[in-house]
């Protein structure tokens, strides 16, 4: 078991990423990298994910470091959870302004596939505990 | 929480002297140029009597980035108060894309997406959109549906911002079309109702538009089809197809879209005809492999066709009456019918069922179906095989 927006977590999120065929052909062109962000009563996460030619090359919890990525997709933590329960579509989400996404958004608009899958995946990280 | 969107709707016989009870300065129309010949321009700048206008009548069939840029330019220079997207489908999707450049000029149009609030939009102007054609559902909906020339594919920037503000769905303008346009736009409209019935996003509001549409375009459109002056038939296909396109507009369009934008990108085939050939191949396999959709088929049959019987022979029924309903009014049932040779066919095919499977449409599928099963799907729609697998 992983305990859900955690270091441990992100690792397992990009094995669900690289282990999924959907993922890695829908984003067989993507080229760009990703915090998710979550609030928690103002306790802040976020998680690094360097996305590359339908991989995960590298994933990791946040600490010091400053890192400027392409994409941060953000939102409260209760929502995050919603996700991993499968309780909320997380473009749905993103439409309602449950979640924030800042970067490219022509880019975004032009790999919406790679888009969708790559949130979905969110959703199926094995042994997540909430 | 989810969202209905929708124009402020004026519809049936002389809808469009709406437009005089308008409060408007300056106008800036967005059309084609067909739009002129058949005299509908004129018939606009008739209720907009003395006022200052400009049109802009470049719009092509597939409108491109470039032509949403350039009409952009000219209505910035113009400066109006209200935007006019008279037309079809491209026509209005254009006018829908110059209206947020006019109002966001520091904005791409490829960039506009739905995860963005735009501030201040509208402040400018109002955008008024008035169909010609009874299918699109363009006149409704949030998203544009542009060509991005340099790729050779089809975009789709999406906002419910850019819904328009008035849509006026006046049948008289549905009056001058052709049946081959009938047929086609009127498949479209009941390709939007039943995808959008369909769609991972339906909901109880489009559900109901849904139900209304296919009932009317059982009713109505080979009527309308057979006679284009019969006013009853152009009026309901009309309303049908606004209903069509809040139904899918509000839950999005699956499968038979993404078949269709790639047909469309590829071999400039007219997007009615495209969708609503591959509609009953994709409604068969979804029958088939989705969960709950031989359910949702049947439900369809029952509430708009008043069908009988099992969840089985309905969808089934359902099925056979979009299949009768194509050949009655002769549309193209396979790919050979949409013009599109054997060797093009086997040359673009790769190409195809790439498009089809990064389409965002087919995300919204029950099952999204994988690369083979696409593959396999274009043959069949070639051979005019139903689909079994």
């Amino acid at each position: 078991m992983v305990k859900f927006m955690t270091d441990g977590w992100v690792k397992e999120y990009c094995k669900a990423l690289n282990n999924s065929a959907a993922y890695n052909k829908a984003a067989e062109t993507w080229e760009g990298d990703f915090i998710f962000e979550s609030d928690d009563a103002g306790k802040v996460t976020r998680l690094y994910i360097d996305l590359w030619h339908g991989k995960c090359r590298k994933s990791f919890q946040i600490t010091k470091e400053q890192i400027n990525p392409e994409f941060v997709m953000s939102g409260p933590y209760a929502n995050w959870k919603l996700v991993a329960q499968k309780k909320l579509d997380p473009i749905q989400g993103l439409m309602t302004g449950k979640f924030k996404l800042k970067g490219d958004m022509a880019k975004v608009m032009r790999a919406t596939k790679a888009a969708i899958e790559m949130v979905n995946a969110i959703m199926n990280v094995p042994g997540t505990e909430l | 929480m989810w969202y209905f969107s929708s124009p402020f709707l004026v519809f049936g016989e002389d809808a469009l002297d709406y437009l005089e009870q308008m409060k408007m300065n300056k106008v800036f129309i967005v059309t084609d140029k067909v739009m002129r010949q058949v005299g509908f321009v004129e018939k606009v700048e008739q209720k907009l009597k003395n006022l200052p206008h400009q049109v802009f009548d470049e719009v092509e069939p597939d409108p491109s980035l470039e032509t949403v840029q350039k009409g952009a330019k000219l209505c910035q220079k113009f400066g109006p108060d209200l935007i006019i997207g008279l037309g079809g489908g491209s026509a209005m999707d254009t006018g829908k894309g110059i209206w947020f450049l006019y109002e966001n000029p520091d904005q791409a149009i490829d960039s506009l997406n739905p995860f963005t609030y735009y501030e201040n939009f509208p402040a400018k102007a109002k955008f008024v959109s008035i169909p010609t054609t009874s299918g699109t559902g363009a006149d409704v909906t949030w998203a544009i549906v542009l060509t991005d020339t340099a790729q050779k594919r089809k975009i789709t920037p999406a906002s419910r911002q850019i819904v328009a503000t008035v849509s006026i769905i006046d049948p008289a303008f549905a009056l001058k079309m052709p049946p081959a346009l009938t047929a086609g736009t009127g498949l479209d409209a009941l390709t939007h109702a039943i995808e959008g019935y369909l769609s991972a996003w339906r909901n109880d509001f489009s559900d109901a538009c849904t139900i209304k549409a296919v009932e009317f375009v059982f009713k109505y459109l080979a009527r309308a089809y057979k006679d284009g002056n019969d006013k009853e038939a152009r009026e309901k296909m009309h309303n049908a197809a606004t209903m069509a396109g809040l139904a899918f507009g509000n839950s999005q369009a699956t499968f038979a879209h993404s078949i269709g934008h790639s047909i469309g990108a590829l071999f400039h085939k007219p997007h009615g005809n495209c969708v609503g050939m591959a509609l009953p191949y994709v409604m068969e396999f979804c029958r088939k492999n989705g969960t709950g959709v031989k359910e949702k088929l049947a439900d369809i049959g029952r509430r708009a066709l008043l069908l009988t019987g099992t969840d089985e022979k309905v969808s089934e029924d359902l099925i056979l009456k979009v299949r009768a309903l194509i050949k009655e009014i002769k549309a193209p049932a396979t790919i050979p019918e949409l013009g599109i040779s054997k060797v093009d066919f086997d040359k673009q095919l790769p190409t195809l069922t790439k498009y089809t499977s990064e389409d965002s449409c087919i995300s919204m599928t029950n099952p999204m179906p994988n690369d083979e099963q696409i593959e396999k799907a274009y043959h069949y729609m070639w051979s005019g095989k139903r689909i079994d697998f």
